[in-house]
């Protein structure tokens, strides 16, 4: 059985120069240098909405919940620009319904007015 | 509670995960590549990869397996796009300064070079059945390849070796 214990002792040869190695003494002082500024990266990303600088690039995804941090800058401007024009325009509707009551009363007095003058005129003649 | 607390809870943290299998994930990469540098950024890489994914295991033991896997996966992934293979050509291995019975160093590191000239399927399935000490079937599920192929590879990568060692006049003891 030679050739069984030549393949044996020729698979411990190869065990022997397979053995594990470590690398080098500061790698675990790496990885966990890296992890570390990876996960404070990742913390710097989830800052409140109006804290984020203006800066270009990707924008980190919002922790605002659902649809405030899903909604594109341009949309809540375009809302709030259309809020203040339909502001505006109420208001400027209410400050005509306002004038028109005010000239209704005007021409109410008026007509009274002239209602009574005319009462006078038909007592003086005869 | 989330996996991360359980994995946590029974001791199996990130720090000791990297410690108990640091050197199993460099080796892989290492004796496959032979380049330090490159197996240390898979080794980092792989780690990395783990601290992103602690979430997903489940204990020491997948995270044994998954580490393997990753470490096996990556160190094909960098053979090929550095295109590296065959680091060292057949030509290149030095001849044994004393022929006959070497001192062991010395078959230890032609047996790492002459490995290090087997294609890349066979190359690793040998470091992990003799690095790792993995059976046929174990290999094969980490390489998702079958078990016959696991096998034959092992058979024609040890007659192989032994081939080129022979030529070289070198005999292991």
């Amino acid at each position: 059985m030679d050739w069984l214990e030549d393949e044996l002792k020729f698979e411990d040869e190869l065990r022997k120069a397979l053995q594990r190695q470590e690398p080098s003494p500061d790698f675990e002082a790496r990885v966990t240098s890296t992890v570390r500024s990876k996960v404070t990266a990742a913390a710097g990303q989830r800052r409140p909405v109006f804290s984020r600088p203006l800066a270009p690039g990707p924008r980190p995804l919002s922790p605002v919940p659902w649809p405030l941090g899903l909604m594109p800058r341009w949309l809540a401007t375009a809302a709030a620009v259309l809020v203040i024009t339909s502001a505006g325009a109420g208001y400027r509707y209410h400050r005509g319904h306002v004038a028109k009551e005010q000239v209704m009363f005007a021409m109410r007095l008026a007509g009274s007015q002239l209602n009574r003058i005319q009462m006078q005129m038909k007592a003086v003649r005869p | 509670m989330t996996e991360l607390e359980s994995v946590v809870q029974t001791g199996d943290d990130f720090a000791a995960l990297m410690r108990e299998h640091r050197a199993m994930v460099f080796s892989v990469a290492y004796h496959f590549l032979r380049d330090r540098d490159t197996a240390e950024e898979i080794a980092q890489d792989v780690f990395l990869s783990l601290h992103r994914n602690l979430g997903a295991i489940q204990s020491a033991a997948h995270a044994g397996f998954w580490l393997r896997k990753v470490a096996v996966q990556r160190s094909i992934d960098a053979s090929r796009k550095r295109m590296r293979r065959p680091q060292v050509a057949l030509e290149d291995v030095a001849e044994p300064v004393a022929r006959g019975v070497p001192a062991d160093p010395m078959l230890g590191e032609m047996l790492r070079r002459l490995i290090a000239t087997l294609p890349e399927t066979p190359r690793m399935v040998v470091i992990l059945r003799y690095q790792e000490d993995l059976d046929p079937s174990e290999i094969a599920n980490l390489m998702a390849i079958p078990v016959g192929t696991v096998k034959s590879h092992l058979q024609r990568s040890l007659a192989l070796l032994r081939e080129k060692l022979a030529r070289r006049g070198v005999r292991e003891e």
